[in-house]
Formats: structure tokens, sequence, C-alpha cells
């Protein structure tokens, strides 16, 4: 279980994430909806461990700036960054190792097929293409197979086959019983697979709702993010 | 460890990799093919000495005799002083920047991989500092070419040999401790306040100390500094006193001091890393910070075909925005150096280089003037000169050749780089001459002679630009700064030997000919650096 409780992130005077609060089952897929500049990201680092902030991020009862719940608790970050003078295969193994993994070949060639980097694995990070860094970006966020996996914006740059595969890895990790948390702005591309729905605004969450409280609703997600973020937010779903 | 070890090992495979696809390998190759047959050239006239040394025994050799020859007690003194203040320089220098150093050298890969894994962030840290360690010690391998010339100097071997572990040492140290004031200071901001008041406090309370020590006993400086920072009792001050201890006691072949200045080192090395390891670390955001600027200004440049990161200070101020930039066609880069800096400068005038020479040159003409009483030119050309080309090393038109509508200009590219460095260098120009006139006005030298001096000044700064201009477009954007910085000084060895010898001449014949002939050599070198340059531009770096 993830369990967010009353982070709020202020840089000077701006407040990024106002007093945010949520729990994440285990084998639930949850996307994190909201306009640019919503503080969707800033957030997901409060949560990893990566920014100083009120409030706590609980994995399994850990909190996530230990080792002990990071062992748990995986990241792909919106943007691809590589070690320009390591290879495709050689940033797996590497992470293999800070991780401490000792069976990972399987998994991460698997992860190669399926986003098809495999002919890739001797090019160097900085001679990949865009599309290819960020599939790399998710193959070496999937490696560790955490228990909960933050995605923010993980389908930027993919093409149609590795947004396929992804969305196939949703589904796959759900199974397995991982908490994953996706960032987008593409509602559509996340339509069929949440479970759960976060709607940010200026920092604030404005939502929190099911997808069974939404289907009877009778309403879209897409309807109730525009009702969200451009007009009135129905009473009781924050 | 094993992490660290396959990140180092694979990532120097990688760098090596890289740089051999480019014809830089070619360039270094010819080097040490230069310096193979430099070699062979002068074991072939070391040779032939015997025939010719009875003419030569009846010219008194006037170079000869000014090299300087010390007692075997003078350069073990020498030695000293100077490892001691290299120790305190480099301990100290990491002390001053260890607020900085830890976040400046993360990268985004560092922050997306290594942050988010279950590693304590001083694990992190240490990975990444030592990986900067194994890159200084990569490089400082060259170091292994001044071997010869410190035994020439008439320093034993086995001391010269000795400053190789008192070296690795010192790095060590310099690095734990940068680690120390980082994860101190960024986890505890209020501490950071006091980092730097504690060097200055430092740095004074050892200057007063000296003077103090000077006025007391009587001695001239050389003496008092012998008898202050050679004290057998500064031997035992920990880590700086043991460090700078470690080459005099191979030397002086005190083997059990030697085992327990080693063993102390080890021990404080243990203990440093232990008390690192058990503070309550968190200066992820801090780095965050820097290295998701230093990724946009790294995407903004490689998205825009060539150059390196640079950032730009926030605090920057804009002034005079009343003034036009002119120019037309390549010019314009040109104008617009001119541009910023008469909106820039102090008073329209000063810029912080141009401070800094005015400092240096106020400072070492009344050394000269006041302490020496000599009238010599040296005293203002020299420190001038190094100043001068420390400063312009690297590559000066980043800025603009790493804009997209560098190669867009229709213009030829060669034209552009040219007016790009020419703004350089007439700031160059700019920021020397308050310098130049202060110190001949304080030294009062011949006007003629630092005019000329002025004149190599500014083609020494044209020619090093040019040079790291080349450089940084010849070597990959991938390989690290340290190693950049290696490859230049090798390949800057070779470059500078004709203007050296010009320079060398008009000092030592005393005829003021060789100085425009050293700027006619510097203008030549930089002109066909200049040219290549705009044609690796064109034809794309790799």
């Amino acid at each position: 279980m993830l369990e967010v409780k009353g982070i709020t992130k202020r840089y000077g005077k701006t407040l990024a994430v106002d007093n945010a609060s949520f729990t994440l089952e285990d084998g639930t897929i949850t996307v994190l909806l909201g306009p640019n500049g919503a503080g969707k990201s800033t957030l997901m680092k409060c949560m990893i461990g990566f920014l100083k902030n009120e409030g706590v991020c609980l994995v399994d009862g850990h909190p996530s700036k230990t080792v002990e719940a990071k062992r748990l608790l995986g990241y792909v970050p919106e943007l691809p960054a590589l070690y320009p003078n390591l290879t495709a295969w050689e940033h797996m193994e590497f992470l293999a190792r800070a991780y401490r993994m000792k069976d990972y070949r399987a998994w991460g060639e698997e992860l190669f097929d399926r986003f098809e980097l495999t002919d890739k694995k001797k090019k160097f990070g900085d001679e990949l293409s865009k599309g290819m860094q960020q599939k790399l970006n998710l193959c070496l966020g999937l490696l560790p197979m955490p228990k909960a996996i933050l995605f923010d914006e993980p389908m930027i740059g993919l093409d149609p086959h590795a947004i396929k595969e992804l969305k196939k890895l949703f589904e796959y990790l759900r199974e397995q019983g991982c908490i994953v948390l996706v960032s987008t702005h593409m509602i559509d591309s996340v339509d069929m697979l949440w479970d759960r729905t976060l709607i940010l605004q200026k920092g604030v969450l404005r939502a929190n709702v099911t997808r069974a409280q939404v289907e009877e609703s009778g309403r879209t997600l897409e309807d109730l993010f525009f009702e969200i973020t451009e007009g009135e937010a129905p009473a009781g779903e924050a | 460890m094993r992490m660290y070890l396959y990140y180092a090992w694979h990532s120097f495979l990688g760098v090596l990799r890289k740089l051999f696809r480019t014809w830089v390998a070619i360039l270094i190759g010819v080097c040490l093919l230069f310096g193979v047959v430099v070699g062979l050239a002068a074991g072939a006239l070391s040779d032939a000495v015997p025939e010719t040394a009875a003419e030569a025994a009846e010219e008194p050799i006037e170079a000869e005799a000014e090299l300087p020859h010390l007692s075997p007690e003078d350069s073990l003194a020498v030695t000293e002083l100077a490892a001691g203040a290299v120790c305190l320089f480099v301990l100290g220098l990491n002390v001053f920047t260890g607020e900085k150093s830890g976040s400046h050298i993360f990268t985004m890969a560092d922050v997306n991989l290594l942050f988010p894994a279950p590693r304590k962030p001083q694990s992190v840290l240490l990975f990444k500092l030592g990986t900067r360690l194994f890159t200084y010690l990569l490089v400082t391998l060259y170091l292994g070419f001044q071997i010869p010339n410190l035994v020439n100097m008439g320093l034993p071997l086995p001391l010269v040999l000795s400053l190789f572990p008192a070296w690795f040492f010192l790095l060590v140290f310099g690095q734990l401790v940068a680690v120390l004031i980082y994860t101190l200071t960024a986890t505890h901001e209020k501490t950071r306040r006091f980092v730097r008041p504690a060097v200055y406090a430092v740095l004074g309370v050892t200057a007063a100390a000296f003077l103090l020590y000077t006025r007391s006993t009587g001695q001239d400086w050389w003496t008092a500094a012998r008898g202050f920072f050679n004290a057998p009792a500064s031997r035992f001050i920990p880590v700086w006193g043991w460090i700078k201890a470690l080459p005099l006691l191979i030397m002086e072949q005190k083997w059990l001091w030697v085992a327990l200045d080693g063993a102390g080192l080890i021990a404080v090395t243990v203990l440093l890393v232990r008390f690192i390891w058990s503070l309550d670390a968190d200066f992820y955001e801090d780095a965050l910070g820097y290295a998701e600027e230093l990724d946009r200004a790294t995407r903004e440049a490689q998205e825009s075909g060539k150059g390196f990161a640079r950032l730009r200070k926030k605090e920057r101020k804009t002034r005079e925005r009343d003034l036009a930039i002119g120019g037309a066609g390549a010019s314009v880069f040109f104008r617009k150096a001119l541009f910023n800096r008469f909106r820039l400068a102090f008073l329209r005038v000063f810029t912080k280089t141009g401070v800094t020479n005015l400092a240096v040159a106020v400072v070492f003409s009344a050394f000269g003037a006041f302490a020496v009483q000599s009238h010599s030119v040296y005293f203002l050309a020299l420190p001038l000169l190094v100043a001068v080309f420390i400063r312009s090393f690297g590559n000066p038109i980043v800025e603009d050749s790493s804009k997209p509508f560098f190669l867009l200009i229709p213009e030829k590219t060669a034209k552009k780089v040219f007016w790009s460095h020419l703004g350089g260098t007439v700031n160059t120009l700019l920021d020397l001459v308050p310098a130049v006139i202060a110190g001949w006005a304080i030294l009062r030298c011949d006007l003629l002679q630092a005019l000329l001096w002025l004149a190599v000044l500014v083609t020494v700064d044209f020619y090093a630009a040019s040079f790291g201009v080349f450089t940084d477009f010849i070597l990959p954007d991938a390989i690290p700064q340290q190693v950049k910085a290696g490859i230049q000084v090798m390949l800057i060895y070779f470059s500078v030997l004709p203007a050296g010898i010009c320079l060398i001449l008009a000092a030592v014949t005393n005829k003021l000919l060789f100085l425009p002939v050293g700027c006619c050599v510097n203008l030549a070198i930089g002109t066909a650096l200049t040219c290549a340059a705009g044609a690796i531009l064109d034809r794309g770096k790799k």
C-alpha cells in the first residue's frame, strides 16, 4: 500500500503542492491528471523522495526516503537522461548493480524485446534517438520490478507499438499486485486502464475517484477532468 | 562497489571508443611522434657534444649560468614548502567550493537512475566524487612527463617518485572534504554561511602567525618561510602535515615514520568515511535543481548541433537597454560581444576580468618596483601572460556557436567564427589596457616594451582561444571535461612551441624584434585554427 499524507511543497512563496493526501491499494492503476503547472511532477518528486517537503509518503509503512522504501518504489521520469558513455545494455547492467539484482538478464532482455531495443544494445546513450531514449528510460524503470512505480508522462515520444507494449505492461504490473501511478495529459491513452483517478489543479488535489464512482455518475473521465479544471468541481469528490 | 567499478570501467572504455573514432587519435599520435623525434634529435645532439666540447668550454654559456642550482638541503626545503602550499591550496579549495561541489557533479542520469535506487545519498555522492577522482588520477598521469624535468631541476629521483603517493592522498582527502562539506551544508542549510568565513579565518590566522614569526625572528622571507612552514613540528599536523611529510620521509628513508604516516592517513580516511556515512543526509533537492538546469542547457546545446552546456547566472543584471547592437552579417557577433561589454561593464569599462588584470598588474609591478627595485617589464608582462593564457582557455565562442541560428545565418562559417572570436579578443585588449598602463606607470619601464608586450598578450589570447575553440570542436561532447582539459594541455605543449621560442629569444637576447615575430606566429596559428574550426562546424561535429 502506498500512502500519501499531507504532502505540501513550497518554492519560496509559491505553493506547488498543497496538503495532498491519498492512498493507493496494491494491484491498482491510478492516473494523475492535471493541467500544465498543476504540480503533478512536483508531487511525484516529493513521493519518490527527491524533494524536501512537509508530509510523508509511505510505501508499505516505510517513509519514501528510506532505503527500505526505495527497494519497493520505482520511478520513470518524464524526460529520459542517460549516461553518454554507457551503452543501452550497460545501463541495464549498471542499474541492476545499483539495485543489487542478480537474476535480471532474462527480464531485461524481455523488456528490450518488447520495446524493440535488442538491436540497439550496443548504442551509447547519446547515440539513441529521443524515442529510443524514452523506451530505454522505461526499461530502466521497470527492471527492478518495484512494488509501486510512478510514471511521469511515460508516453511522450513513444511510437504506437511502444505505447501498446507499455499499456500491456501496466496491466501485467497490476496482475502482479503492483501499484501503478501514471501522470499523463493523454486522457484517451489511459481511459481503458485506470482504476482510480487523481486530479490536481494549482497544487490542490481536486478529485480522488474510482472508476466505479465515475461510471455511476454517467460521465467519462474527460468530462470529469474538464468539469473540475474548467468549471465547478462536483461536491464531495476531492 | 561493483556498481562503481562497473561504471568507471565501462565509461572509460566508452570514452576511449568515442575518442578513437575521431581524428583526435591521429593528432595525439602526431604529437607523440613529434616527441620521439625531438627526443632522438636531442640524443643525437648530446652525442655530438664531446666533439665540440673544447670549443664550447671557451665560451661561457650565459643561459646555463642562469639556471638555478639547488643544494640537496635547498631542494628538500623547496619541495616541502611547495608540497605544503599545494596541500593547503587543494584542501582549502575543496572546503571553499564544497557547498557546491556536490550539486554540480550530478547529471540528470544520476538523478533518474541513482536517486531512486535503494542506496544512501552519501553512497551516491561518494560514487560520483569517486568517479571524478578516478578521472583526475587518469588525467594526472601526464604528470609522469614531468619526472625528467623535476630530476633535471636537481630533485632526487626517489623524491620525485614519492610525490605521486602524496598527490594520491591529497586528491582522496580533497574529495572526502568536499563530500563532508556538501553533505553538511545541503542537509543543514544554516551551516552554509560559516564555511567560507572559516576558510578565510584559517588563512588569516596562518598569515598573521607567519608575519608575527618573521618580525619576531628578524629573518628574511625565505629563511622565515623555511623556519615557519617547514618546522619539524609541522609534520605532525594531521592530514596537511602528514601528506606534505610523506615524500620527505621517503626521501630520508625513515621507513618507520613512512609506515606511521601512511597508517595515519589511511586511518583518518576510514574515520572520515564512517563519519560521512553516519550523517543524516538529504541533498537530493539541492542536486536536482542544478541537474535539471544543466540538462536543459545540454539539450539546447545538443539540439543546436554544437557546443557544451553553459549555465547562465540567474542574478545577471541587465543594464543600458537603450544601446544598439549594430553590425551586419557575420559581424553581428563581433558587435554583440562589444555591446554586451559596454552594457554590463562597470562604468562601461571595467569588467571582472579587467579588474583582475588590473589587480595582477598593480601587485606584481609594485613588487618589482618597490621590493626588488627593478624596472623590468617582465614583472608586468609575465603575470599578465599567465592570467591571459588561463582565462582564454576553453571555448569562448560557445555562447554563439551553440545557437541554432549561428549555422543558419547565410555567411561563411569561418567568417562567423572569426568575428565571434574577434569580439572576445577586442574585449581582452580593452581588459588589458588599464592593467598595462597602471603597470607601466608603477614600474616606469620602457614604453615601447610595454606596448609590444600588450600586443603579445592580445595575440596570445587570440591564439589560446582559437586553440580552445578548435580542440573543443574536434573532441566529442561526451568525454569528461577533465579528460578534455588533459588532452588540451598535451596538445598545447606542442603547439605553443614556435611562439614560446620567440618570446624566450626576446627575453634571452633582449632583442625586441622577437616580440612582433611572436605576435605574428600567434596570429598565424590562431587564424589557421579558426579556419579549421569553421570547416569542422560546416562538416558537423562527430
